[in-house]
């Protein structure tokens, strides 16, 4: 799977775009990078904080958070 | 009552197909869409052991929060790549993770979002606070 080309637009029109065609002259045709969209679906919810300390003691320590993300 | 916890133990893991398509679509290095297909293959085969897990920040440098979350750097131990999941409860009580994010970990290309930042639209649906 190949993602599209994206370019980074600035001067008067700022932001995303994805190349959505591109013709021999030169000639571009971009729509806005809404990236992301697609949002998740899965069964049951999301862990409490208490219920992830609780599994982490379960399963075994996690490594620590790093501060990037 | 504290449990010892048990060496063996692995969490399943759930790929939404859409949400991984989209990434994928998303992510310009063919080595990066390779190394994501690679691993989703073994995580869903293999299931995740917890001593590969780190453990996302609820505050992060970058302005995103993601409580609740652990990610696996790819390749491992400090690849450019990230995978970040959400530890949930399916209806019969069974913890899972649910992948939520790939991509590059410091993107380089202006208006380029880290994998971070994905992760954080998608559980907040709303780009994280500078």
């Amino acid at each position: 799977m190949a993602s599209e080309p994206h370019v980074t637009l600035s001067g008067d029109i700022v932001g995303e775009y994805i190349v959505k065609d591109r013709r021999p002259n030169g000639e571009l045709t971009l729509v806005p990078d809404t990236y992301p969209t697609v949002t998740p679906e899965y069964d049951g919810r999301p862990v409490t904080a208490e219920e992830f300390a609780a599994f982490e003691a379960e399963y075994g320590p996690f490594l620590p958070p790093d501060g990037e993300g | 009552m504290t449990t010892a916890p048990r060496p063996d133990a692995r969490f399943r893991v759930e790929f939404d197909d859409a949400t991984f398509t989209e990434d994928l679509e998303h992510t310009s290095s063919d080595t990066g869409r390779a190394l994501a297909h690679r691993e989703r293959d073994k995580l869903t085969a293999d299931r995740l052991s917890p001593n590969r897990l780190k453990r996302c920040d609820t505050e992060a440098r970058d302005g995103t929060s993601l409580p609740g979350c652990v990610k696996i750097y790819i390749p491992e131990p400090d690849g450019t790549w990230g995978m970040v999941f959400q530890l949930r409860i399916d209806d019969k009580g069974r913890p899972f993770l649910a992948y939520l994010a790939f991509g590059t970990r410091h993107p380089t290309s202006p208006g380029a979002l880290s994998v971070y930042e994905v992760a954080h639209h998608r559980i907040h649906i709303q780009p994280p606070q500078r």
